[in-house]
Parts: structure tokens; C-alpha cells; sequence
């Protein structure tokens, strides 16, 4: 029998020039890309692995030696690992990068294939999240990370506000994988005024290591 | 017509991202003595008065949740569950 060499796909092409690419776990990945300026980037991040946990009491099944966010909307980063609450008996698990995989025999519902992720990077960040959404990403008094559920873009959207700080920026966004051309489209013609660039996966764990070590 | 609703995990929103629920009728009939009649009743017929009623709401654009509020239907306001108006 034939080795299997399929690739999975992203929902989602960005319009830049690969530079350096690598395929993880049967996902063809983007390392970097070229002429990727200063920012503010649009990052891909759909190959990364996302599990929907739902139970009660959540602390059952969030996998051993990382932490329970307490309250809905709480975020914790961990082990290039984050976990996001979104109610009272609901999680989503993000793995980044190299890190490890979860356990096997874990119980959470794999939505990695179902669904679209992406991250906006740098500075004008929340002036490009403002022209699609009228969450208030930037309330003061609010801890960070921190996760916010609604529309953006009229899509509805899971949205992790990871970094509000000047020039380090970070805004992570899922949605259904279906939206993920139009939803694309719309953050680039926002971004467009603001010099917006696809970026690779490499500028994205840069700033999330920093924010690792900083949470 | 623009309002707000609160929802109990996202806080204060846009009504726009909520779907109607209905009237809160409280539980259902019981079934060892429901009739065609009182399920019927339950179903198909609201008070539709003016002021303050409890109402489902589904938070359809954000977490996802159905929850219920007081609402005060001439002023599309919500209204606080200890307030007068809502305990009556």
C-alpha cells in the first residue's frame, strides 16, 4: 500500500510570495514570506491545532499541567499552548508551533479542519479590527489575554485580544472555515490603508514566545 | 430599532447579535396531567401586554448561550430582575 502524501488545505491563501515553507503534520505551512514590511501583518494560522472541550467540570478534561481559565473570557498561554473559556462548560485548546500534542486518548472534538485562523500583527492593529467590528477589543480595565465571542466582519467569531501594547499587537481570529475567502477579503481591503502584509508563521511565534514569557 | 442586551457571559451587546426566544412561560405543563388544551395554551399563546415580561434571548453572533432577561416592551430598556416591575 501506497504511503498516503496528502496535504490538508488552507481555507485561505494570502496574497505575498512564500519565502520559506515546511509542511507539519500533512499541513503545508508558510514559514515566512517575502517583503513582509513592518507591519501590521495577516498571519494564517489555520494548520494549528484547535480542540473544542466541553464538559462539566471543565478541570476534567483540560489535559494535565495546563491551567484552567477560571471564568468565561479568561485566556491562559502556556507551553506554546493556549486555552481559551467560553462558557461555563466549554474550552478551546490553540497549539502553536512545535509544541507538543495533546495526549493521545484526550477527549476534546478536533475543529482544526472546520475552521479558520488567523492572526493580525503589529500596529494599526485595532484601528483595522475597528473598521469590522463593533466589539470593544481595547476596554479598559479588562485583563489580557483576554477572549472575546462575536461578529466581526457580520461573521461570528471567536476573537483573542493576546496584546494590546504599542507595536506588539496581537489579535487572533476564528470563525467557520467557510468564511475563510470573504473574511480574507475584508481584512485586506481594511488593513490596505494601513499597509497591511501576509507574514509567516515565524513573525507569529516570535511575538507569541515574547508574550509567553510576559504572561 | 437598535437596543442592548446583556448577555451573562459577554456583557452588554448589540441586539442585533441575539435571537428572540419568546415569552418565559416558566415549565412545562406537567405530562401525567397535560391535555391537548393546556399544551396548546403553553405553546401558541403569550400575554402580549404592554410593559415588562421575562423573554428568552440566544446570543446567536457570540457565546452561543440561551438566557432570559427582563425587558420592558414600550421602551425596548432592560430591566433589573429585583426591580418592582419585574417581580410583579
Amino acid at each position: 500500500m501506497k504511503p498516503d502524501n496528502r496535504l490538508r488545505q488552507s481555507p485561505v491563501q494570502l496574497d505575498g510570495r512564500p519565502h520559506r515553507t515546511l509542511v507539519r503534520d500533512h499541513w503545508p505551512v508558510v514559514c515566512e514570506y517575502a517583503d513582509e514590511g513592518d507591519g501590521p501583518w495577516l498571519v494564517d494560522l489555520s494548520h494549528c491545532q484547535r480542540i473544542d472541550i466541553q464538559a462539566r467540570p471543565l478541570a476534567a478534561m483540560i489535559p494535565e499541567g495546563l491551567p484552567e481559565p477560571e471564568a468565561p473570557g479568561e485566556v491562559r498561554i502556556q507551553d506554546q499552548s493556549l486555552i481559551t473559556r467560553m462558557g461555563k462548560a466549554q474550552a478551546c485548546l490553540w497549539r502553536f508551533g512545535q509544541a507538543a500534542a495533546f495526549p493521545v486518548g484526550f477527549n476534546g472534538t478536533e475543529i482544526t479542519e472546520a475552521t479558520l485562523a488567523l492572526a493580525i500583527l503589529g500596529r494599526h492593529t485595532f484601528a483595522i479590527a475597528e473598521k469590522l467590528s463593533s466589539l470593544d477589543l481595547q476596554a479598559p480595565g479588562r485583563s489580557l489575554p483576554r477572549l472575546y465571542q462575536g461578529p466581526f466582519a457580520q461573521v461570528p467569531c471567536q476573537l483573542v485580544v493576546l496584546d494590546a501594547a504599542a507595536g506588539r499587537e496581537m489579535l487572533l481570529l476564528s470563525c467557520s472555515r467557510g468564511y475563510g475567502r470573504d473574511m480574507v477579503g475584508a481584512i485586506t481591503n481594511a488593513g490596505a490603508e494601513f499597509n497591511l502584509r501576509p507574514a509567516g508563521e515565524d513573525r507569529f511565534m516570535r511575538m507569541f514566545e515574547n508574550r509567553e514569557k510576559g504572561a | 430599532m437598535a437596543f442592548t442586551i446583556t448577555c451573562p457571559i459577554c456583557g452588554p451587546r448589540s441586539g442585533y447579535e441575539f435571537r428572540y426566544g419568546g415569552q418565559d412561560k416558566g415549565p412545562r405543563p406537567d405530562p401525567a396531567e397535560m391535555t391537548p388544551e393546556t399544551w396548546c395554551d403553553y405553546v401558541h399563546m403569550t400575554d402580549s401586554c404592554p410593559g415588562v415580561q421575562k423573554e428568552w434571548w440566544y446570543h446567536r453572533a457570540g457565546c452561543g448561550i440561551w438566557f432570559t432577561i427582563y425587558r420592558d416592551t414600550t421602551t425596548n430598556l432592560e430591566v433589573s430582575p429585583d426591580s418592582p416591575e419585574a417581580v410583579a
